[in-house]
């Protein structure tokens, strides 16, 4: 199905979507810390019939590394910000969407002020073996078809919406998809310019849809984010892959 | 590297005013299919695993079989130098920061490090035994006494204050190969009469 099909489909997904679109820096500003923001995201992967394979993007220039005798749940390593519990279930659109157990899948997201891991560089570049990478993670999907991480709410970086990356692997190791998770503004915005003790830069300057990856339409790449900048925010989201 | 009584090292500066030489040495050690210790052989297969997974993102196909074609056809490849360097953290951690296969007299690895380098030397998508890489390993600073035959005396960094007030150290030693070289080099001078240690000891 293609995107815009699966927007004239998903009507809730879109109603919802516009709403968030319509929202706009002054809608944000006075929030406070304790205040609840939630916001749905994509309902993709509740269904046989609403199952379409995620979005695939661009890995980007910064994809994981994570040795497999690394693999952790908290990537926070020493990043500070607003503490983000990220569950993300995976379906197959092969079976009927149904969970993907052993699937690996490895994340990994800008710190708050939206540097990425270093590399470890190339060749002769040097690194330090005692903290060599954050907020990057890798962990093996359960029964339900799930992966659980504990990491900080990213940052921002010129040029793009906030994001998460996303390579899903079979559990030979085979690429299943490369996607990338879309934030909802209206989280983002409360957060960047609320709990700016973390977030210093103000708000992300790029949205979804003047961003070059989730322009074409980012309706199954959104999550669903509920929670408070002082109890932290959980972030779920279903992913589907062809396994 | 040549070896040479009088260069740098600090037991043959002047009489009076000397220059001590603070040394980072570097070891370029390189695994692949031949290697015989247990943790390189198994650095030697994660880092293929890893490589033949992190590959995908460039190339789906496997048709760009070798990471040099993988790197022609799409230079951000060369950023497998680090994405599959992280395979080799957890062995490396493992190795307690004490640099692998340079021992001193009594065949003890010792020479502290924090800092390396993964390389991806080559490798092959349906060729595992073309995969080879190489992690450099950079000491911590040390003080270079001295050199003789192919050993280099070297001593902690903080026992500088006491070899200059006439102590006695407990130096230890390197040998020298067509794999260690020095790294980085720097020469503290000091005046035997000033009484301040120089401002890199305090």
């Amino acid at each position: 199905m293609k995107r815009i099909e699966f927007l004239k489909r998903a009507g809730l997904g879109l109603i919802t979507t516009s709403a968030l679109i319509a929202c706009t820096k002054e809608d944000l500003t006075g929030g406070t810390s304790s205040e609840t923001t939630n916001s749905e995201g994509s309902t993709n992967g509740s269904s046989a019939s609403n199952c379409d394979v995620t979005n695939s993007e661009t890995a980007g220039p910064f994809p994981t590394k994570n040795p497999s005798d690394l693999q952790i749940q908290d990537i926070r390593s020493d990043r500070t910000g607003v503490q983000m519990d990220v569950t993300l279930t995976i379906k197959n659109a092969n079976n009927s969407c149904a969970a993907l157990s052993d699937a690996i899948v490895d994340i990994w997201h800008c710190d708050k002020d939206g540097y990425y891991s270093e590399y470890g560089g190339s060749g002769m570049q040097s690194v330090n073996l005692t903290n060599v990478h954050f907020l990057r993670g890798r962990q093996v999907t359960d029964s339900e078809g799930q992966v659980r991480f504990t990491t900080i709410f990213p940052g921002w970086y010129s040029g793009r919406a906030v994001h998460i990356h996303v390579h899903i692997y079979n559990s030979s190791g085979k690429s299943l998809l490369v996607t990338q998770i879309a934030f909802p503004k209206t989280v983002c915005d409360h957060i960047y310019s609320t709990a700016t003790q973390y977030y210093t830069k103000g708000l992300a300057d790029t949205t979804n849809e003047r961003d070059n990856i989730f322009n074409d339409g980012y309706e199954n790449e959104l999550a669903s984010i509920s929670g408070s900048i002082d109890d932290g925010y959980v972030l779920t989201h279903t992913i589907v892959v062809k396994a | 590297m040549r070896t040479q009584s009088g260069y740098g090292p600090l037991l043959t500066g002047p009489d009076l005013t000397s220059a001590g030489t603070v040394i980072q040495l570097a070891y370029r050690k390189v695994i692949d299919v031949h290697s015989t210790a247990i943790w390189e052989r198994d650095l030697f297969a994660d880092t293929y695993s890893e490589f033949c997974m992190q590959a995908q993102f460039y190339d789906q196909s496997g048709e760009l079989a070798t990471f040099d074609e993988l790197v022609k056809a799409f230079p951000r490849a060369e950023k497998l130098h680090g994405l599959v360097s992280t395979v080799a953290i957890g062995y490396l951690r493992k190795l307690g920061q004490t640099i692998p296969d340079l021992v001193n007299l009594a065949g003890k690895p010792w020479i502290p490090f924090e800092q390396f380098g993964f390389e991806i030397i080559g490798s092959h998508r349906q060729k595992r035994g073309e995969h080879r890489v190489a992690i450099t390993f950079y000491s911590k600073e040390m003080l270079w006494l001295a050199s003789y035959h192919d050993r280099l005396l070297v001593a902690p960094v903080d026992q500088l204050g006491l070899f200059l007030a006439g102590e006695k150290i407990q130096p230890d030693s390197v040998t020298m190969n067509a794999s260690v070289f020095i790294h980085t080099l720097q020469n503290i001078a000091y005046d035997r009469d000033e009484t301040t240690i120089p401002d890199l000891l305090s």
